[in-house]
């Protein structure tokens, strides 16, 4: 590996650091009400989202210093825990259960997730495993099997809790990877050909998901049901306009949609701040896009690479499908928005990877 | 391992792909936000715009002393959200008995699959805010939940006194029956309206509505009614009832100089406050202006103030008592017919001859009889129907004559109070005419009209009178009804020291499945005034079919004494000093 030092990327930094900024806010808007009247303190949600905003810039910032060759002796061990804790999380007792899924370890505010790990991790190991010297991803048994098989391993895990929404991201992730290392085409396209078969396998398991997709599809088949949230997505949305109705003055935060300061948080934000507020997001999400492959296109060697690609990756798929979601152009699923979303664990593990991301960034020939 | 090379290429093509989604999407989030975005403020505007009626508060109804008859009361209504009850047996299992409705019923209302329902059954829909305390209670430990109470009013009354003067509210708020429904336009109020911008659950999420325009509470009625006089009414009527074994009965008393209706007491009779479980067909109807009979004997009083003002009758001639005949038919007194010999008309007064008032009638002949019996309020014997006296209360009866030109034998019956049936009221405000010196007052039972919290009087009820006969005459009237109380058929109703005058009266019931009368049902009852030389109140009593182990149950027996009772107090009430002179005089 090259050891030429040099600072990490300042534009990524700055992007993270305005989206969280806005993240912080968002949610202190999103969420005022709501927190005032359930904890009696308007800044309850803003006050934590902060402090895990802080200790993610922070954790963001030691990693970017680290060896970058701790992730690499790291990324087996690592893999191997995290899916002993996916199967710990399925123990009745052991794991939480929060709306119909058993995805939480720990206690309260400590509570973690461990398909959030499982993300990070399995990036890692997938890299490390298809930059290995006699490794060959052309070949279809012994290239490209081994590596959906793990993959496959951790989203079933996943989807026993049941989690499409981290097991979607996860899925997309290991699948750019895998082209990202240079899979042949073919059986690329035979299993997105099998997937798609069995997503729809899945649909059909869980009828609340197709209530979904059908939703997406026409929501005003049933307004008060399942397109419900997407309708009042878009009645934040819509009337938000080009300027937006003003910082703080959103209407559909006033329970007309669910968790305001979680999955829709893009939905206020466009309707507070407007076109621009919500093309600005955008345009820093693009930002982070294209400083993210710069990483992973600078990259000194193949490791590097595929972690940069795969982080950058990660982001992506998570701030499309929620952008994608909220603003009626997917079907609904539970995911957050990357820096700004409330929730603590995911936006510490975000910042982690951004991380990771920096250390690497540092190692790129310019 | 990989090649490099191509995974930097691969990695370019995941940026397009990448930049090309985050394109869709803003492309996407432009249209929306522009193009589509007045559309989408139209519809969402339809969400956030919440319009509220404003309840306004029912106006006070007081008696003449300020006393409160009928008021509202703060009270709370419940709703259960089905979906977030999840426990909908223990839900029914707690809230039966705070509610006092029936387990299996709220159980019922729990499992029905709609976003709300009213926890109500019948007429019990609002409680008392100790009910709201208990709910909330149960809510605060968790043992409950989706069931939320809302604050409204209820109209509470002070008692079941004067039930049928005052009326009621229904659940839906609708007045039904006595003041409630004749005075509802000013006892309602305004509804108020407001508009603003809400979050879901109502809540108003902007610092200024869009319209408010607020509610206009309802006025206060003061009515005529006395509580006092009210309450001793009802207490003597009640007992009369009971001890006669009688179906019903009414009582009215009087102010004769305005025609103020002091007390008003009907029976049967229900409670406003728990209407739906007290009202029936039969005690809903307030005999006192609804029920329509006979008049009988004290029916005398209008032939005979008609003969006086006519020069027609001469207290100290005689005839011969006894009986009459009259074309085809024989009428005769009530003593079966025995009479009293050959007697004084004073003394045919007194005594409650039928022959000296069909004698009179017959001098009057049927078109000077017919003009009295119109004049003084009950309409013209030649319709079918009588009049209204026009007292504000509902459902009023008019009184039921002979559709055409009676026969001389009917305009006989009729100067003694037979073959024709009116209301106790026209019997009131007549009686009243000759207690005050001749004029006819609308008998009425609001006095005034005040603004919310009695402010500001805003409106006098004074019906203007009619004179329909000479002050002399009625004079010469009240003297001769003296003389009934004092040494004829109403002595029961004399009072020491207030010179009690009146009219018995008893009635036989008519066959209601063919002609005829039905044998031993009466309706008995007395009409006076007291004292008679300036009557300060004017009392009718009547009760409907009694019974006595004695037999006798004449309006003398029976009404006479209930009367005098009420007239003791009523006078007492009113301050009227008993007379020295009257009080010697009857010895």
């Amino acid at each position: 590996m090259n050891k030429m030092r040099t600072s990490p990327d300042f534009v990524i930094v700055s992007a993270i650091l305005l989206l969280l900024a806005i993240g912080v806010i968002m949610v202190y808007s999103a969420s005022a009400s709501f927190a005032y009247h359930k904890y009696g303190d308007p800044f309850y949600f803003a006050k934590r989202q902060l402090l895990f905003a802080a200790l993610g810039v922070f954790l963001m910032f030691l990693i970017a210093n680290l060896d970058p060759k701790k992730l690499y002796e790291w990324a087996t061990p690592g893999l191997i825990f995290c899916f002993i804790l996916l199967i710990v999380v399925l123990i009745p007792g052991v794991g939480i259960l929060r709306n119909g899924a058993r995805s939480w370890l720990g206690i309260g505010a400590f509570s973690i997730q461990p398909s959030e790990f499982m993300k990070l991790a399995m990036i890692a190991f997938l890299a490390k495993t298809f930059s290995r010297p006699d490794y060959q991803i052309t070949k279809f048994s012994t290239g490209f099997l081994p590596g959906l098989a793990v993959l496959g391993a951790a989203f079933a895990l996943i989807m026993l809790q049941p989690d499409l929404g981290t097991g979607t991201v996860l899925v997309g992730t290991g699948i750019v990877l895998i082209f990202a290392a240079g899979a042949r085409m073919k059986h690329l396209f035979g299993f997105i050909m099998l997937g798609v078969a069995g997503f729809v396998a899945l649909i059909l398991a869980a009828p609340y998901r197709i209530q979904r997709i059908t939703a997406f599809l026409n929501p005003w088949q049933d307004p008060r049901g399942a397109g419900y949230q997407i309708i009042q997505s878009l009645y934040a949305i819509g009337p938000g306009g080009l300027l937006g109705a003003g910082l703080g003055l959103s209407r559909q935060k006033h329970l007309y949609l669910p968790e305001p300061h979680t999955d829709f948080i893009f939905s206020i934000l466009a309707e507070e701040l407007g076109f621009l507020g919500a093309g600005t997001v955008i345009i820093l999400f693009a930002v982070l896009v294209w400083r993210g492959l710069r990483v992973a296109i600078g990259a000194p060697d193949l490791f590097s690479s595929l972690v940069a690609t795969g982080i950058t990756a990660m982001i992506m798929i998570q701030a499309v499908i929620n952008i994608g979601v909220v603003s009626g152009a997917f079907p609904v699923t539970g995911i957050t928005l990357p820096f700004l979303s409330y929730g603590g664990s995911s936006l510490t593990l975000t910042l982690v990877a951004v991380g990771v991301l920096l250390n690497l960034s540092r190692f790129t020939r310019r | 391992m990989g090649s490099l090379r191509k995974s930097k290429e691969r990695s370019l093509l995941i940026g397009l792909v990448l930049t090309l989604l985050l394109s869709v999407i803003i492309l996407r989030l432009f249209w929306v936000q522009t193009v589509n975005s007045d559309e989408w403020q139209a519809e969402a505007l339809k969400n956030w715009v919440k319009n509220e009626k404003l309840k306004p508060k029912r106006g006070t109804i007081y008696d003449r002393t300020k006393e409160q008859l009928a008021w509202e009361e703060d009270a709370y209504y419940f709703v259960a959200a089905p979906k977030k009850v999840k426990d909908k047996k223990k839900t029914a299992r707690l809230l039966a008995p705070i509610l006092g409705i029936d387990e299996k019923v709220l159980l019922q209302k729990l499992q029905q699959k709609k976003d709300s329902v009213d926890l109500r059954d019948g007429s019990k829909f609002k409680f008392p805010s100790e009910v709201y305390d208990k709910v909330m209670e149960l809510r605060k430990k968790k043992e409950i939940e989706g069931i939320y109470g809302y604050q409204t009013t209820k109209r509470k009354y002070s008692g079941n006194e004067a039930a049928h003067v005052l009326g009621f509210l229904r659940i839906d708020d609708k007045p039904a029956g006595g003041v409630e429904s004749t005075y509802d336009k000013w006892l309602r109020g305004k509804e108020g309206y407001i508009r603003y911008i809400g979050a879901q659950n109502g809540m108003m999420i902007t610092d200024e509505p869009e319209k408010n325009r607020p509610p206009v509470n309802g006025k206060d009625l003061v009515l005529t009614l006395d509580t006092r006089i009210q309450h001793q009414v009802e207490l003597e009527l009640d007992e009369a009832i009971k001890s006669y074994q009688a179906k019903g009965g009414t009582a009215i008393v009087a102010d004769p100089k305005t025609g103020e209706i002091l007390a008003m007491v009907s029976r049967p009779s229900f409670d406003p406050n728990n209407y739906a479980a007290t009202i029936d067909d039969e005690n809903r109807q307030n005999r006192a202006v609804e029920s329509q009979f006979e008049p009988g004997s004290t029916f005398k009083i209008v032939t005979l103030a008609a003969a006086i003002e006519e020069g027609i009758f001469n207290p100290d001639a005689t005839f011969q008592s006894g009986s009459i005949q009259v074309e085809d038919r024989t009428i005769r007194d009530w003593n079966n017919g025995r009479g009293w010999g050959t007697i004084t008309y004073r003394e045919g007064v007194e005594k409650s001859s039928n022959v000296a008032f069909v004698k009179l009638g017959q001098q009057l002949g049927a078109g000077r009889l017919v003009e009295y019996i119109n004049k003084f309020g009950f309409g013209d014997i030649t319709q079918k129907f009588g009049k209204k006296t026009g007292i504000d209360l509902p459902a009023e009866g008019r009184g039921y004559f002979f559709g055409r030109s009676p026969y001389p034998s009917e305009l006989a019956s009729t100067a003694f109070g037979q073959g024709i049936s009116v209301t106790p009221i026209q019997q009131v405000a007549a009686v009243s005419a000759i207690a005050n010196g001749g004029i006819w007052y609308k008998p009425h039972v609001m006095k005034e009209i005040w603004e919310p919290g009695l402010k500001k009087r805003i409106q006098t009820n004074q019906p203007k009178g009619r004179r329909i006969i000479r002050p002399e005459t009625a004079k010469q009237v009240r003297e001769l009804l003296r003389g009934v109380v004092k040494s004829g058929t109403g002595m029961q109703a004399e009072l020491l020291g207030y010179g009690v005058a009146g009219k018995t009266g008893t009635a036989q019931k008519p066959d209601p499945n063919g002609r005829g009368y039905l044998e031993g049902k009466y309706v008995v009852s007395f009409v006076g005034f007291a004292p008679y030389d300036d009557p300060e109140v004017v009392i009718y009593v009547a009760i409907d079919e009694p019974s006595s182990e004695y037999g006798s149950v004449s309006g003398g027996e029976v009404a006479a004494p209930v009367a005098r009772d009420i007239l003791k107090k009523t006078l007492q009430i009113r301050a009227v000093q008993p007379s020295k002179q009257m009080a010697e005089s009857i010895k």
